[in-house]
């Protein structure tokens, strides 16, 4: 058996070698399916850092109504204060919204510019009691008390999109797997057909080994080791493609100063995802190769 | 008809071979060759002389019969047991068959390399069949840079490696001038003598078969018309 397989490893990659192009092809095929499905667990493992950052804090914004006198705003935020759901309060000011709408916003500053007064209203933001995380019906029981408060105009509750970006990051990751898999069934079978050619192209070669009494794991074994290598290579590749994506796509979100995702370290794929691709690929060549024996190599 | 013996290293019982209904390529035939005999198989073109050694190391199954070689019941081995059975045998092909990527010596080490033959005894052994074929002093060339003969002369020490009990040449000679050809024959000549190999050629060259002067098993579209010598 030992015999057998360093006989094909070496065998193997000679042929790989041989047949550099043919190979190399190969290896393309699988290292873009495998790409691409890296690229959509990239989006979902960043949306993740996003939605953790944001997430881990329950943020209720109270915008007020204009015109609130020293007296009124006083009164509220004592009522607020008193709330023991409430773990702390902050009150922005009409000039500190204008420039966080300026930070966060900075594609859209013109439309505060030659305005005589200040739109944007003022707000208290409310952070939560941290046990109220795992109690969805007390927050919107919450949230929907402090709407009849006097002077709240509205309320907003920043766990909505928490939720809704955690559901998209949970969504594309499903989609990943969907879209990478088919991908990858299909480089499954264009490496079986690649390797399959190889074995044509090396029939006279088969036949003279199994005329001489060779044990099938000699015959066979030289072309799933290739399958083996092959796949290994492209996962490894399309790890190196990964990772030159996710710097280049870091550095163009960071230029763009989107506001939401500023301070954020976004994180390139963990090390199980890594050690997951490295896996498939060599399931994905080792299938290529089995599968390639089909009819191929039997006649 | 002889009786058939233990001492036989082939025995063929009413084997039948046919690809198709219209295409039969071998018809009832019952054949015995005595270990260590040296027969030539004839017949005209399409007579079935393939056919017949392709049974006998099973690269083919026949319609119907028999097949013991070497003691062995070729038609019943399971797959698996296929390749143990032709390690036993040495087979030398009209056209030559060598692996073109690999030198003379690689050819014929192969074999016991992937036997797990440790390396200095295999060496030594490649080295014996090379010159005891006469083409040891070639053995760092590529097979395509060698003559005809040359080659023959590759496939015929690849055949002899495994110390086979039986040899099956499918027209050796096919390829080759007259003078050649009768060297190669020496080389089987000399082998079956001096080691007591058991040896099958195919052949429609009469002149060559007349020149030996060995057992003749004569095929005729399919049928065994005449056995002499046997």
């Amino acid at each position: 058996m030992w015999r057998g397989l360093i006989y094909s490893l070496q065998e193997g990659m000679l042929a790989l070698w041989r047949t550099k192009l043919v190979s190399l092809l190969s290896i393309g095929t699988i290292a873009v399916s495998f790409t691409v499905l890296g690229i959509f667990l990239l989006v979902s493992v960043n949306v993740g850092v996003l939605t953790e950052s944001y997430g881990d804090e329950l943020v209720v914004h109270l915008f007020l109504e204009d015109g609130l006198s020293q007296d009124d705003l006083a009164g509220l935020q004592s009522e607020l204060e008193s709330d023991e759901r409430i773990s702390s309060l902050g009150y922005v000011g009409k000039d500190e919204a204008a420039e966080r709408f300026r930070r966060f916003f900075p594609d859209e500053e013109y439309l505060l510019e030659g305005l005589t007064e200040n739109p944007l209203p003022e707000s208290f933001e409310l952070t939560l009691e941290e046990q109220l995380i795992s109690d969805p019906a007390e927050v919107n029981t919450l949230v929907a008390s402090l709407s009849h408060l006097p002077g709240v105009e509205a309320v907003r509750y920043d766990r909505g999109w928490v939720e809704t970006f955690e559901t998209a990051a949970r969504w594309i990751g499903y989609a990943g797997f969907a879209v990478g898999g088919l991908l990858i069934l299909a480089a499954i079978v264009t490496a079986a057909n690649i390797i399959r050619i190889n074995i044509y192209a090396r029939r006279d070669e088969i036949e003279i080994m199994r005329l001489v009494g060779a044990d099938g794991i000699y015959v066979r074994g030289p072309f799933v080791i290739g399958g083996l290598v092959q796949g290994l290579l492209a996962s490894l590749l399309s790890i190196v493609a990964l990772f030159l994506l996710f710097n280049v796509g870091e550095g163009y979100l960071r230029l763009m100063k989107i506001g939401i995702l500023e301070g954020l370290n976004f994180r390139f794929l963990p090390l199980e995802y890594i050690i997951l691709f490295l896996g498939g690929g060599l399931l994905v060549g080792f299938l290529a190769g089995l599968l390639s024996f089909g009819r191929a190599g039997r006649s | 008809m002889r009786l058939a013996s233990n001492n036989d290293m082939v025995r063929l019982y009413n084997v039948y071979k046919d690809y198709d209904r219209k295409n039969t390529a071998l018809i009832d035939i019952s054949l015995e060759i005595p270990r260590g005999e040296f027969v030539f198989l004839t017949g005209p073109s399409g007579a079935g002389k393939t056919t017949l050694l392709k049974l006998l190391f099973r690269a083919e199954m026949p319609t119907r019969g028999s097949i013991i070689v070497n003691g062995r019941n070729v038609v019943g081995i399971p797959d698996s047991k296929v390749p143990a059975m032709r390690r036993e045998l040495g087979i030398v092909f009209q056209d030559f068959k060598l692996l073109r990527h690999k030198t003379v010596f690689e050819n014929i080490s192969f074999i016991p390399k992937i036997q797990g033959v440790p390396y200095w005894q295999r060496r030594t052994k490649t080295y014996e069949v090379l010159k005891q074929v006469g083409i040891a002093h070639k053995m760092r060339e590529q097979p395509l840079s060698l003559s005809g003969g040359e080659q023959q002369r590759v496939a015929i020490a690849r055949a002899l490696i495994n110390d086979p009990v039986l040899i099956l040449a499918d027209e050796p000679t096919g390829n080759l001038d007259p003078d050649l050809s009768f060297e190669i024959m020496s080389i089987f000549e000399t082998v079956n003598r001096l080691q007591g190999t058991t040896v099958l050629v195919a052949t429609h060259d009469r002149a060559l078969i007349e020149a030996m002067g060995k057992p003749v098993v004569v095929l005729d579209s399919g049928r065994l018309v005449d056995s002499r010598g046997l």
